[in-house]
């Protein structure tokens, strides 16, 4: 059975995909922010994650620890190529139903 | 701000004491665990052994009675219908002894306990939860680092909730979060968006874990109403 994405999946994939290899939590969070102006929780974001990780969209290592996040390690996420096939996918899918519909701007997808 | 510092104390020791409750919980389960595995491998070992020696005392059984047939043969005549009876017979015979045999050795096979899935599953459960708990433990240790900082009860409340697994990277995220902002946006503001990400983090672990509680809700509703139908 194909697997599908959710639209805060779809975003948190992209964000994974534009940081990455430097994706951990609050980049993805800050990148949601800054670029598709969604504020998330990080409830939020790691709910999502841990759901993209069960469906083998994301894979995860345990980085280095820092002295700003009080000497807890970072996790940094990467995508999986079954998540790279899954988000082509879901953006050829919003953009066969945009067309012609919708001006969507040039490149936009 | 007095009784807040009073009770900062009061607050770690009920959450190291919940937390010791948690661990003679998983030590008394693990305990409670080792007997019915004991108890179900000895009686899967009994019928094995009985079904073994019962096979085996058929097969010399069937073994006798092969050799007297064959005797019987020998001394028969030939030609008479005697002779081919019991050739009949004798051929029964090995084809009982032969299928003897064959479970003999399928006995001997390793073959999976049984129950030992389930006993098997709830080892594993027992095992991550004390996993869990290691975690859970780690992280409390950071935030009792912290104990007289602004955020203690704030994290506090955030440790309650999160999921074992994801608890050093969340609090982790949060703090460095705070650090950066606390340097360009000034503390206030920093603390104030800290406290906002704590509510609503804490809101949808929360929504996360009431979630799964109605699935476990309809799925026992749909078995009363079969029930109710059957």
């Amino acid at each position: 059975m194909e697997k599908h994405l959710g639209e805060l999946e779809q975003l948190i994939l992209l964000a994974v995909v534009r940081l990455e290899p430097e994706s951990y939590g609050m980049r993805i969070k800050q990148e949601l922010e800054d670029r598709a102006k969604r504020k998330t929780s990080v409830g939020a974001l790691y709910t999502a994650l841990d759901r993209l990780e069960q469906k083998g969209f994301v894979t995860s290592e345990v980085g280095e620890a820092t002295p700003e996040r009080g000497g807890r390690a970072k996790r940094y996420f990467a995508v999986s190529p079954s998540g790279k096939d899954a988000l082509k996918r879901a953006l050829r899918e919003i953009s066969s139903m945009a067309s012609g519909r919708l001006a969507l701007p040039e490149g936009a997808i | 701000m007095n009784m807040n510092r009073r009770f900062r104390l009061p607050v770690a020791r009920f959450v190291v004491d919940l937390m010791w409750c948690q661990v003679c919980l998983l030590w008394l389960l693990s305990r409670a665990l080792s007997l019915p595995v004991h108890f179900w491998s000895m009686i899967h070992k009994t019928v094995r052994t009985l079904r073994w020696w019962n096979f085996k005392r058929r097969t010399s059984n069937l073994h006798k009675r092969s050799d007297a047939v064959i005797q019987r043969i020998k001394s028969s005549v030939p030609s008479s219908k005697e002779h081919s009876a019991c050739l009949a017979a004798r051929n029964l015979l090995l084809q009982d002894i032969e299928h003897l045999r064959c479970a003999i050795l399928d006995l001997r096979k390793p073959r999976p306990l049984f129950g030992a899935v389930v006993l098997r599953g709830v080892a594993e459960h027992l095992h991550w939860k004390c996993v869990a708990l290691n975690s859970r433990s780690d992280a409390f240790m950071c935030i009792l680092n912290e104990i007289e900082g602004d955020k203690y009860y704030w994290d506090l409340a955030l440790w309650f909730v999160i999921p074992a697994r994801r608890i050093e990277n969340a609090l982790g995220d949060l703090h460095e979060k705070y650090t950066l902002q606390s340097t360009t946006d000034g503390e206030s503001i920093a603390t104030a968006e800290y406290h906002q990400d704590v509510i609503d983090s804490v809101k949808d672990w929360c929504w996360d874990r009431f979630e799964r509680w109605t699935a476990l809700g309809t799925l026992g509703d749909l078995l009363l109403r079969w029930l109710k139908w059957w």
